[in-house]
């Protein structure tokens, strides 16, 4: 059962305010600190337990430069057998399309029966290069996908729909999976894993040896600009001490008839 | 641009809503600009679907068949593939729902259009088109147009635009065979399953107090559940809660999860992401409570209380104890 | 002396008395010799130690505690009755020798209690016999209808029986010495004191054949010799091993309190190893097997292990118990195979011995080691253990993502570093110097993460800024280029992280020059001042700011509002770890009208709040209640309004069990450096 899984390293912003850069195009990122996108995490264990369960390899890879070889070497810690980096200068240039030509030219030349992506990065929210790379890659795909389970050469898959609702599918492999969080716990690993995994095999790969014309590369979206969220009227804030902000609380609900 | 593609989504013999979101709006641009509204409804016997919608679209192309019973994004995507050829709509709309995800990333590869995902607004002007979306979990809006202005495909964010008729239409239906045969079916659907059932039903809730990550850690639940109790109200949470398997996936309130419509609802230490609000677009009254005063759910407020929560919920929980022996 | 009857020449069935003794010594002690050797055999395959330094404390750290056994009267009584025992054993060492050696040669004895002295040395052995007699006695009614909870077992088979038997047996050889003794004086034997055990036995047997003496004279002597050899062979395989092991253990325990050893002694770079902790046995240092050899199921551990007292699956003593019966199991005296098990079959101790709750229970608060009277330890293995848990992903969820927020922000709550020093900007009265490199200041404040992020603690940085500003010392802080002292991170067992956030503070330390560090927590005054490298000079502001108060500089003042009783609550890392019990004492009392009280468990058996490790980001279910509960109920039962702490985590447990507990309005809790400060 061999894996390839699609990462990426994304910013960490859950307790931060996250400033507009000077071009307005990107937020400033010199002081934040990165990590492996929370879909990917997940993306990468479930390969693992794959690959535990049914054996075979585990193959991460990014687009981006050094610094992302980060990520790599959590997932090889984690149990993935190699890492490959693409060098493709500043990916801020490149759009979901170019990413998935890039990820799926790379891949198309592996012996693979899936490929994993998360769901959605937590940088941009676009949720598109996983089932891009399927269609460029001409396989089947699944998305949202919270189970897995692999019997003779077929995924029995369910997916997350609305509402508590899954829908649960078969599909032949080699097949591409986009990965839903808590789809299981992924395990942590240590600093001393994560510089024991520096003698897994990290591999690097230019752009330019992939043959993808500048052409298939150049972004069909433009990020116009980006902003702070508008400050819109939204919620009328209680103050005063606690019991006064109690007394406003409980006068709101009494009046909505559920104070009973 | 002459012509806007919806594409209809619905699921057990029922529209969904963002279907009805993405015609109003499909429906306010085409009176701006003089354009037709085209829905494509593709289904097994849909059609009182189609009379739903009869006076919101323009023309309704329905595709009848007992392969398209279950949505299937090959499918679709061949279909919808050539009927764009045939038409060239400017737009294509598609819900940003499950489906809709995994049908619009293909469709584009498919048909070279570009895609933008989880859009928020759509405007056209002098030409040029351009949507607006969130990035980093909704703390940043980003503007985004398009390379090329031959067509575009949206998907749309559920709960963002109203479902209401907008402007006096008689959809001409359109009856179309495909045939199937040729499409490779990849993905065969078995059946579909409950992820959220449980012993409770927050969605009947007339009071629901909810919890998400701000609450630290899974033993600090408590203090929440004793002022649901004390409200006699209902505990449910955000999605975060559930992924760490702090609370059972029927207690959680989101576009995954289950959508609620409470008299009142009191968010406790969550943020606001866009799928945790997709779930209380229905509820009446939301009071927020919550460290950050730039966290997004105060936009979404009608009341909000900044501060610890720590500190907070205790002093609301005896008020109320308080209010209700007095 | 004179002898009646000589065992060594004596006949019985025609063997020579002299045979006997020699079988029974050379087949016992060679038995015993080979016993031993396969407890050693398990020592060898450990790993290694170094504990030959400091000679000189170490002897007179075991005439301390091992001899004077300075530890055993904390359970006073019991305590009391094993001092006898002990001393006995001592005592009657000389007796057996002399006994064995009338085995081998008629007339023996010792070349120094040949005259006089032999005589009084058998007043005094006599004496002792008594005394051992009636403490045996006293502990097996007290085990048998008194029933200490203590040596009770939660999970899991005590060895109770043992103990009985042990005590029988010992009782037992007083009685057949004494009888030896008796019935040698009814025939004949004078002796130069009058013997109140030998003597008071001899009118027992007044008016005994003297064929029926001779038969008890004997059958004496050799109960006695042969109970003895049983009974050494018998102590390397059960809890009682300790009459052998203990006064090793004790002379070679632990000097460094407070510090965690590092994985491994011998190897220095954590990447060379292939495994990180303890999985099997083989893999604890020969110096913590030793300790499961002694330990004698007392209990003391356990009875003062605020984990098991409140009810978390951590019984220190069961722990050591279950795994020294997993050793012994593994590495039998007797095995078919002629040798050890295998390795590849070698278990586990985590999940086939050790539940993993069991493990992230402990809050590494110290009482257990405090408490045991032959030094087992028990921090050490518990992070080695944890190491072992982590590098195997045996984590609980919870903390997983507080430690990348550790090492990619610098402290547990992911907030960015540029911000650490934001609390600055809230004091109005003093300005604060952030040190950039090349600074200069007299006093270094580590402020550490809590201090600068959680908005109470940072209170407790104000104030200790408040009094460096008012008594006039400079000082700086690192501000963003600090990072958490790590003193958690290395407790909770990842020792790569640990590595890396010294390295980063050590970068960043190197670059300014001070006289010394101040920290706002025990913790990271115990983990610089033990764990980092570089022997750096670190306080506690306690006993920082203690001569400044003593010598007039700080003056409080403003007097208190009458009527709140305070207690000190002594935390485990100032306390037990440091020996730090006075300079606060000293601080609190300084306070003008100030009324104090003191809890029972006060100094180094206060009762562990709850935990600045672990217990911060994880919650182990199964307990009753939490620590800090019940360390508020003993303040409050010792009269106390305002329990008062020298520790953050203390301050938040604390606050947090006042609400949890109901107590609030009748309990407040207070930092000391807070409520100094508001009476300058």
């Amino acid at each position: 059962m061999d894996i390839v899984v699609c990462v990426k390293r994304v910013p960490l912003t859950e307790e931060v305010d996250l400033a507009v850069d000077e071009h307005k195009k990107g937020i400033k990122k010199d002081q934040l600190a990165f990590v492996l996108n929370d879909w990917d995490n997940y993306a990468i264990e479930e390969a693992i337990l794959l690959k535990e369960k049914h054996g075979g390899t585990v193959t991460a890879i990014t687009v981006g430069s050094e610094e992302d070889e980060e990520v790599l070497r959590r997932c090889l810690a984690m149990g993935a057998d190699r890492a490959i980096r693409i060098e493709a200068g500043d990916v801020s240039r490149f759009d979901s399309f170019g990413i998935s030509k890039i990820l799926s030219r790379v891949v198309k030349d592996f012996p693979f029966d899936l490929v994993f992506t998360g769901v959605l990065a937590d940088d941009d929210y676009c949720g598109m290069v996983g089932m891009m790379v399927a269609e460029e890659l001409g396989i089947n795909h699944a998305n949202m996908v919270i189970a897995i389970e692999i019997e003779n050469g077929k995924a029995r898959t369910t997916s997350e729909l609305e509402g508590g609702l899954g829908e649960v599918s078969s599909i032949a492999l080699p097949a591409l999976l986009a990965i839903q969080t808590g789809i299981n716990e992924p395990r942590y690993v240590s600093i001393l894993g994560i510089r024991k995994a520096a003698k897994k095999e990290l591999k690097v790969m230019d752009l330019s040896e992939l043959g993808i014309s500048d052409e298939e590369l150049s972004p069909r979206t433009i990020i116009e600009e980006v902003y702070l969220p508008p400050e819109t009227e939204g919620a009328q804030i209680l103050t005063g001490d606690p019991d006064k902000i109690a007394s406003d609380f409980v006068e709101i609900l009494t009046k909505k008839g559920v104070m009973g | 641009m002459s012509e806007v593609f919806v594409i209809v989504e619905h699921r057990l013999g029922e529209i969904r809503d963002i279907t009805l979101e993405m015609l109003w709006k499909a429906g306010e641009l085409a009176q701006e600009h003089s354009y037709n509204v085209t829905a494509i409804l593709l289904g097994h016997e849909v059609s009182s679907i189609a009379e739903t919608i009869s006076d919101r679209a323009d023309k309704i192309i329905i595709s009848d068949d007992e392969q398209l019973k279950n949505f299937n994004a090959d499918i679709y995507k061949e279909i919808i593939a050539g009927l764009i050829e045939e038409s060239k709509p400017g737009l294509i709309l598609i819900g940003n729902t499950a489906w809709g995800m995994e049908l619009a990333p293909c469709l584009a590869v498919r048909t070279g259009f570009p895609l933008a995902t989880d859009c928020i607004d759509i405007t056209f002007k002098d030409g040029k088109l351009t949507v607006q979306r969130q990035m980093f979990s909704g703390k940043i809006f980003s503007n985004v147009s398009f390379s090329s202005s031959a067509g575009c495909l949206l998907t749309i964010r559920s709960g963002v635009f109203p479902k209401d008729r907008i402007g006096d239409r008689q959809a001409q239906i359109v009856q179309r065979e495909f045939s199937l045969k040729e499409i490779p079916q990849k993905k065969d659907f078995i059946e579909f399953v409950e992820t959220a059932a449980g012993d409770v039903d927050i969605a009947q809730a007339e009071l629901l107090v909810s919890v998400g990550r701000g609450i630290g850690e899974e033993e600090n639940i408590s203090l929440v559940r004793e002022l649901a109790e004390a409200l006699n109200g209902l505990l449910s949470c955000s999605r975060p809660i559930v992924d760490k398997n702090w609370l059972p996936k029927y207690l959680q309130v989101g576009s995954s999860g289950k959508s609620v419509n409470p008299k009142v609802y009191v968010a406790v230490g969550i943020s606001g992401a866009f799928q945790h609000l997709q779930g209380i677009t229905g509820a009446g009254t939301v009071i927020a409570i919550n460290k950050d005063p730039k966290a997004p759910i105060f936009r979404a407020a009608d009341y909000g209380i900044v501060g610890d929560l720590f500190k907070i919920i205790p002093v609301l929980k005896e008020k109320v104890l308080e209010t209700r022996k007095g | 002396m004179y002898y009646k009857v000589q065992p060594a020449l004596e006949h019985y069935l025609g063997i020579p008395g002299l045979f006997m003794t020699l079988s029974i010594l050379i087949g016992g002690l060679g038995i015993f010799f080979y016993i031993m050797y396969r407890r050693y055999l398990l020592l060898r395959s450990a790993k290694p130690d170094p504990r030959f330094d400091s000679l000189w404390r170490r002897f007179s750290d075991l005439i301390i505690y091992g001899i004077f056994q300075k530890r055993q009267p904390r359970y006073l009584w019991i305590g009391i009755l094993h001092i006898m025992i002990f001393w006995g054993f001592v005592v009657l060492a000389l007796r057996t020798i002399t006994l064995y050696g009338l085995g081998l040669k008629a007339e023996f004895f010792l070349p120094f209690l040949g005259g006089s002295l032999g005589e009084f040395y058998h007043l005094f052995k006599d004496i002792f016999e008594i005394i051992v007699l009636f403490a045996c006695i006293a502990a097996i009614l007290r085990r048998a209808i008194g029933r200490p909870a203590r040596y009770e077992f939660k999970h899991g088979k005590a060895h109770k029986s043992h103990a009985y038997l042990v005590l029988g047996l010992i009782s037992f050889l007083m009685v057949t010495d004494i009888a030896l003794d008796g019935s040698g004086i009814i025939l004949g034997e004078e002796r130069a004191y009058w013997l109140p055990a030998a003597h008071t036995a001899s009118y027992l047997f007044n008016g005994l054949a003297q064929d029926t003496l001779r038969t008890v004279y004997q059958w004496s002597y050799w109960l006695h010799i042969l109970t003895i050899m049983f009974f050494l062979n018998y102590l390397p395989l059960a809890k009682h091993f300790h009459i052998i092991t203990a006064i090793p253990n004790v002379f070679l325990r632990k000097l460094k309190k407070g510090s965690i050893k590092p994985p491994r002694w011998d190897v220095e770079n954590i990447e060379e190893l292939d495994s990180l902790g303890v999985d099997k046995i083989e893999d604890f240092t020969w110096k913590h097997i030793l300790d499961f050899y002694t330990c004698t199921e007392c209990g003391r551990c356990s009875d003062n292990c605020p984990a098991n007292t409140v009810g978390r699956p951590l019984s220190p003593m069961e722990l050591t118990i279950k795994i020294r019966d997993n050793a012994y199991q593994n590495h039998p005296i007797l095995s078919l195979t002629r040798k050890s098990t295998p390795q590849d079959q070698k278990t586990s101790l985590i999940g086939p011995v050790l539940e993993p709750d069991e493990i992230w229970s402990c809050t590494t608060c110290g009482a257990c080691e405090e408490e045991c009277p032959v030094f087992i330890e028990y921090i050490d293995k518990m992070i080695d253990l944890r190491r072992h848990m982590v590098e195997s992903a045996m984590i609980p969820k919870d903390f997983q993502d507080t430690l990348v927020r550790f090492e990619k922000t610098g402290n547990p709550f992911g907030k960015p570093p540029s911000k650490r020093a934001d609390w600055v900007k809230e004091l109005d009265e003093v300005s604060v110097k952030i040190l950039e490199e090349g600074d200069k200041a007299d006093v270094l404040y580590f402020v550490d993460s809590y201090a600068s992020f959680d908005p109470q603690i940072q209170r407790i940085a104000a104030a200790i800024v408040r009094g460096l500003d008012k008594a006039g010392i400079t000082f700086g802080i690192l501000g963003p280029r600090e990072s958490d002292s790590a003193h958690q991170v290395r407790r909770l067992g990842e020792e790569g992280l640990f590595q890396f956030l010294v390295e980063g503070n050590m970068e960043a330390l190197k670059t300014c020059s001070f006289q010394q560090i101040v920290t706002t927590d025990p913790h990271a005054f115990n983990t610089l001042k033990n764990d980092y490298p570089g022997n750096l000079f670190v306080r506690h502001y306690t006993e920082f700011f203690l001569p400044l108060i003593e010598s007039g500089r700080l003056k409080p003042v403003k007097p208190l509002d009458t009527g709140s009783i305070y207690t000190y609550h002594d935390p485990c890392y100032l306390g037990r770890h440091n020996s730090i019990y006075e300079a606060p004492r000293k601080i609190l009392a300084s306070i003008p009208g100030i009324q104090i009280v003191e809890m029972e468990r006060a100094r180094d058996r206060s009762f562990c709040c709850g935990g600045g490790d672990i217990n911060l980001w994880y919650d182990i279910e199964t307990e009753e209640m939490r620590m800090g509960e019940k360390r508020l109920a003993m303040a409050h039962e010792a009269g106390a309004t305002v329990i008062v702490t020298a520790c953050p985590f203390c301050l938040l447990n604390f606050d947090d069990a006042i609400k949890t507990s109901g107590l609030e309005g009748e309990m407040e809790v207070i930092d000391l450096m807070e409520l100094f400060i508001s009476t300058l």
